[in-house]
């Protein structure tokens, strides 16, 4: 075991927030490093200082457990089945708009193009094909339009105000855990 | 208790000199003739309360010669120095009660 190990099997056994670790990672840091300048080798220090087990319990001592309750791991498995969601969703429902965009453009294109190869091929299958598209696709624009208003965006909305909410309470919970 | 007579140890070898660690270990060592062997386990959280409190605080020193890192050294602030004077006080009056009790126990 060197230095480095050592310290890292201490601070693997406490359960102390990220300021508390950071200084303890540079406090035993040097710990060590002033007790190998007095000339112990590090199986004595080890030995004054205890092996990582026993400092890390004399340090957890001071600090209660952090270890996430039930209604902790409750709250934050929502926050994240929430939150997932709604971007999952979110991503399919910004996709849905933007092919709307996109249809909504389609007939006045389809029509210069209907009228276009109309002019050029007169009788041709393709043309009238262009047609179809173009007269179909117009109503549908209308009506999806219409359809994807504010209802739909409800469950959206919704996911989104759970994930806050949850992810707000567990953060709030945890919070005063900190030590 | 212990922790508590700590804190006021170290807080008034803290205002002696600006100590690290490692010097405060030896120093509680030397004076209680080796009976009070404290390890970093439980040095280290005491000085981070009492830092959290606003009563020591940390500063990494300037880099000595010979030495390939800087110190991390901890210092009594203004506020330390009026609760080392009041925890003093307190510990004074305490300890001469508790004296008290034990000789009066011995009679």
């Amino acid at each position: 075991m060197n230095t480095e190990q050592y310290i890292k099997e201490i601070l693997k056994k406490v359960d102390v927030n990220r300021k508390t670790r950071r200084r303890l990672r540079e406090d035993l840091t040097e710990a060590v490093e002033a007790r190998l300048a007095a000339g112990e080798n590090l199986k004595e220090i080890i030995t004054a200082m205890g092996e990582p087990t026993a400092v890390a319990a004399e340090i957890q001592e001071n600090y209660p457990s952090r270890r996430r309750t039930k209604p902790e791991l409750g709250l934050l498995a929502a926050t994240l089945a929430a939150g997932g969601w709604f971007v999952v969703s979110g991503i399919s429902a910004i996709n849905q708009l933007l092919q709307q965009l996109a249809i909504k453009m389609l007939p006045d294109n389809a029509m210069v193009l209907y009228s276009y190869t109309m002019r050029d091929m007169p009788g041709s299958n393709y043309a009238s094909s262009m047609g179809i598209i173009g007269g179909a696709d117009g109503p549908t624009t209308i009506y999806t339009t219409t359809l994807f208003m504010p209802a739909q965006y409800a469950p959206l909305v919704l996911s989104l105000l759970i994930a806050v909410a949850c992810g707000l309470a567990y953060w709030l919970l945890r919070r005063r855990k900190q030590a | 208790m212990r922790k508590g007579l700590l804190e006021l140890v170290i807080l008034q070898l803290v205002s002696q000199a600006d100590t690290h660690g490692y010097e405060l270990i030896t120093a509680i060592a030397e004076r209680s003739g080796g009976t009070v062997q404290l390890r970093e386990g439980t040095l280290y959280p005491i000085l981070y309360r009492l830092e959290d409190e606003g009563l020591v605080q940390s500063a990494w020193a300037q880099l000595e010669e010979g030495r390939a890192k800087p110190k991390k050294q901890y210092s009594i602030t203004p506020k330390g120095r009026e609760a080392l004077e009041s925890m003093r006080a307190q510990w004074k009056s305490f300890s001469l009660f508790v004296n008290n009790v034990l000789e009066e126990g011995e009679l």
